[in-house]
């Protein structure tokens, strides 16, 4: 067998153990509370996302374009027997990096307006509460996605969705 | 005379000249001793035959009065009869002198003479008449002197008038013939010399250009000589360069026989070694072959690797699909736990065990995930190692291949090396043949150069010898010019 070889099957073993140890571990004490924040990726830029904005997350799979559509729609999509439109999250937010055809919809929580489209969702970090929410009032203050946080894999952006979700419906209104 | 003709076309056309003088000579001596005994012949044959019938007519005719008279005295018969004789006797001649007449003068006196000879028959007829009838002799002598007499004087007259002319006649002919002859002579004087005079010239002409010709020839002789004696001397020195040539020749062909002896000695062991190198290319192309046979071998072991290389390949890719699988799988085992998490965050203080579960189910598929793209990357680095085998396997079996073929090449060289080494045996034979036949061959060369030396000497002494005679041929010449210009000196 080689080095490989042995390294995935001791990698194996581990996750086994660690698995099985997992219900065999006693509670572990209280964390600080923490947020659990979505990491995204759209036009070449990463963000952040609050859990607590979104209704779901679901593969971009079936997206109808609109003729004739504004800026930034890609077109309708259907969620959960629910017609939503669907926008580039790049495009809404004018980022300079390669737009991508977005894999993702990040479904807005409440009234579930629309879906934001992004490229990537590369996992879940959890922040501190505090951060985020100086983050968050940051960020409603920019109008969009200016409150920098940061976690193990580096600072990124926490976008508002509701912010978002403001220009949005503001470019909808007629001029 | 022209200039270009040799001398020998000059003297033969003197020659003929001087035949064709003699010839006018000898024409002019025919003509006029043919005119001389013409003349003399007519001579002869007319004027002198002419003169002896005028004498025989005047004997005729004086006979004729005979018998006249005999038969006046006699009066016999007989008389009569020889009468008639003389008269066809006198006839006779008067036709030969009428036929052997030449001139008008000759014809006419002729005639005349026949007419008295009829007058005086007739008159002697008349008389003769009267004595048969009469014998009164008186009367007959009369009649005889009046009418026979005088007819018998003129005939006698008019020959010797004849015999005068004819007489005369002889003499102009034999003063003409004298004169034919006295021409002759004269003409053939006159051919004479002006043939000696030509000659004379021609004589002079051909001796002075004969003394010229000879005067420019001995010149040449002599210019000649002196070239042939330089030459002579040329070949003389040339003659000894040759001897001594031809000895050292004679050295070198002895080293080049012990050389051609040495080269057989060598091509021997030339052919030696070609056996031994013989048998070492069988043997080598022996080995060859294995050593083939073997790299045959290694490449069905190579094509056989590369098989199971390629099917490792197809496994490799058939373990990244289900790995590729597994990462969807984990992605969306990954968001269904983000949307329970949602869902969790949702339910409040209901839900937030739940949210531990989704949490650590989220953990789980991320580390799924994580050890999917490591299997994928491993499995991608096992594929592009397989791939990099299979290159390199690929390679092997052409590097194989082309060594097959270069073992091919190896027992193909091996097999030409042998032929060669064969050739080259037979070669090194040839050779040590064609070495032995070269010394015997440079030993007779070796004779026949010394033959070639003996020569040089006697061809050095016949030079010596032509050198001696050319001064003499020189001094000849010389001697031979002086001669020349002293005859034209004189």
């Amino acid at each position: 067998m080689t080095a490989g070889g042995v390294g995935a099957a001791a990698r194996v073993a581990e996750m086994r153990r660690e698995f099985d140890a997992a219900f065999a571990r006693p509670p572990a004490p209280e964390p600080p509370p923490a947020e659990p924040l979505l990491r995204v990726s759209a036009g070449g830029t990463r963000f952040f996302v609050r859990l607590r904005e979104l209704a779901c997350v679901l593969p971009c799979t079936l997206v109808v374009p609109v003729p004739g559509a504004r800026r930034g729609l890609l077109g309708l999509t259907a969620v959960r027997g629910q017609v939503l439109p669907l926008y580039a999250l790049a495009t809404i937010l004018d980022l300079p990096g390669p737009a991508a055809a977005p894999r993702w919809i990040l479904v807005e929580a409440g009234r579930a307006g629309a879906g934001l489209g992004v490229e990537a969702v590369e996992g879940v970090s959890r922040i501190p509460e505090t951060a985020v929410r100086e983050a968050a009032a940051a960020a409603r203050r920019a109008g969009g996605g200016s409150g920098m946080l940061q976690d193990s894999a580096g600072p990124r952006d926490l976008l508002d969705v509701a912010a978002v979700m403001d220009v949005i419906r503001k470019n909808q209104q007629p001029a | 005379m022209g200039s270009s003709w040799t001398f020998g076309q000059k003297l033969g056309a003197g020659f003929v000249v001087t035949v064709g003088f003699a010839v006018v000579i000898l024409v002019v001596a025919v003509y006029a001793i043919r005119t001389a005994v013409n003349s003399k012949d007519r001579v002869i044959d007319v004027n002198a035959r002419n003169l002896a019938d005028a004498g025989q007519l005047h004997s005729d005719i004086e006979g004729t009065s005979s018998s006249t008279r005999g038969y006046l005295l006699n009066k016999d018969e007989a008389y009569l009869e020889r009468l008639r004789e003389r008269r066809a006797a006198a006839k006779a001649n008067i036709d030969q002198l009428r036929a052997n007449s030449g001139s008008e003068s000759e014809r006419r006196a002729v005639d005349k003479v026949a007419d008295l000879l009829d007058a005086m028959s007739t008159a002697q007829d008349k008389v003769i008449a009267e004595r048969r009838t009469s014998t009164d002799m008186t009367a007959i002598a009369s009649s005889f002197h009046e009418y026979v007499q005088p007819k018998k004087d003129a005939i006698s007259r008019e020959i010797r008038t004849f015999v005068a002319d004819e007489e005369k006649l002889v003499t102009d002919g034999k003063r003409a013939s004298s004169d034919a002859a006295s021409l002759a002579i004269n003409l053939m004087i006159a051919v004479g010399v002006v043939a000696t005079l030509f000659a004379s010239g021609v004589g002079f002409l051909l001796t002075r250009s004969l003394g010229t010709r000879i005067g420019t020839a001995v010149n040449h002789v002599q210019s000649s000589s002196a070239e042939l004696q330089a030459a002579s001397n040329q070949q003389a020195t040339s003659a000894r360069q040759q001897a001594s040539a031809m000895t050292e020749i004679t050295t070198t062909i002895s080293e080049l026989l012990a050389t051609s002896k040495q080269i057989a000695e060598s091509a021997q062991r030339v052919a030696h070694l070609a056996d031994q190198a013989s048998g070492s290319a069988r043997g080598g192309d022996g080995a060859v072959q294995k050593g083939q046979e073997a790299v045959a071998q290694i490449k069905k072991q190579m094509d056989a690797i590369v098989n199971h290389m390629l099917e490792l390949g197809r496994r490799s890719q058939q373990i990244g699909g289900i790995a590729e699988i597994i990462t969807e799988l984990a992605e969306q085992t990954n968001i269904l736990a983000i949307n329970a998490t949602i869902e969790a965050a949702g339910a409040g203080e209901a839900g937030k065990r739940f949210g531990v579960v989704a949490d650590e189910i989220r953990k789980l598929a991320d580390r799924v995930g994580g050890s999917a793209k490591e299997a994928k990357g491993l499995i991608d680095e096992t594929r592009q190692a397989v791939n990099t085998t299979v290159m390199a396997t690929e390679g092997g079996a052409k590097a194989v291949e082309a060594g097959a073929r270069q073992f091919g090449d190896v027992a193909e060289s091996f097999r030409q090396i042998a032929d060669l080494v064969r050739t080259s045996n037979e070669a090194a034979r040839e050779i040590e043949l064609s070495t032995k036949q070269q010394a015997s061959a440079v030993q007779q060369v070796n004779g026949a150069v010394a033959e070639l030396a003996q020569g040089s000497r006697e061809t050095e002494a016949s030079t010596s010898q032509t050198l001696q005679t050319s001064s003499q041929l020189a001094t000849l010449a010389r001697d031979l010019a002086k001669f020349v210009r002293a005859e034209k000196a004189v």
